[in-house]
């Protein structure tokens, strides 16, 4: 299992992992990305298996990277989830009709980012 | 404002302190009682500072650590010692944590306010006012038995 944490705060990603790690959600390699733009170029060059994104972000933010992982046939059915402070329903609403498969908020509990990916990864 | 609105915003700002803390750095805050109208502001190490704003109501919150516990809050978010805190992550922690206070507060009331991306400032003993015409409610509150304090304004916009 290839997990792509994106987010532009490095010590963010840490924590993400952290909380991962910490609820028992079994992760091969982690891979990071500051933004949507970075987290593309990351897909490309590796078989990624599910990507938890913020949406707030500087160059290409959490819904654009989404749209665009939508519109290409390799990467349609990429399991996609948000982990973000942002809890506005239009963009919430927005993220649900491009194909989000989760949602995280922040501030999380591990066992809350362990049960949202089991879901989808089962 | 309203009496309604601005207890509101005054009884959620503790409430998502306290789970921003709890949630993150796994760390009780305390003090809650203790809110002052101050504007002269408060001095700490570390700020992080962020704008919550909408049509009618311009915001904002600003977080001011001693260094000393800014780095502790950090470390136990990341689950390593507080003398392995670099700069950086000390920096990116606190807006982090600022951001997911203004954040949790926003969800906890409606979502009303758009939120600006968090800004840091460092130095040691700086002054932290928020320069808006009403008064900033400042709150004092304890971690780990050390203060930091919670500046915060929200001001009808004419």
């Amino acid at each position: 299992m290839k997990l792509l944490i994106v987010d532009d705060s490095a010590t963010m990603r840490k924590i993400i992992m952290r909380g991962i790690r910490q609820s028992g959600f079994k992760v091969d390699e982690f891979l990071e990305a500051g933004n949507g733009k970075e987290a593309l170029e990351v897909i490309n060059s590796n078989s990624v298996d599910i990507v938890l994104t913020d949406i707030n972000m500087p160059e290409m933010n959490g819904l654009e990277l989404l749209e665009k992982l939508r519109t290409s046939p390799d990467t349609q059915n990429l399991p996609v989830v948000m982990i973000t402070t942002e809890g506005a329903e239009s963009i919430v609403e927005k993220a649900k009709q491009l194909g989000l498969n989760g949602f995280i908020r922040k501030p999380f509990t591990p066992e809350a980012i362990g049960s949202t990916l089991s879901n989808i990864m089962g | 404002m309203d009496k309604k609105m601005e207890h509101s915003l005054l009884k959620n700002t503790i409430e998502s302190t306290k789970s921003v803390f709890n949630m993150m750095a796994g760390i009780d805050v305390k003090g809650e009682d203790i809110i002052i109208f101050n504007k002269d502001g408060v001095k700490g190490d570390v700020t992080g500072i962020i704008g919550l704003s909408n049509d009618h109501i311009k915001g904002s919150m600003a977080i001011t650590f001693p260094e000393e516990l800014g780095k502790e809050v950090v470390a136990n978010m990341l689950a390593i010692a507080p003398e392995d805190i670099s700069e950086e992550e000390l920096k990116d922690g606190l807006g982090e944590i600022t951001n997911m206070v203004a954040g949790d507060l926003n969800n906890r009331i409606g979502n009303i306010f758009k939120l600006s991306l968090p800004s840091v400032i460092t130095g040691k003993d700086h002054l932290v006012s928020l320069t808006h015409n009403d008064t900033p409610i400042v709150f004092k509150f304890f971690a780990l038995d050390k203060p930091f304090h919670l500046l915060a304004t929200f001001e009808e916009q004419k």
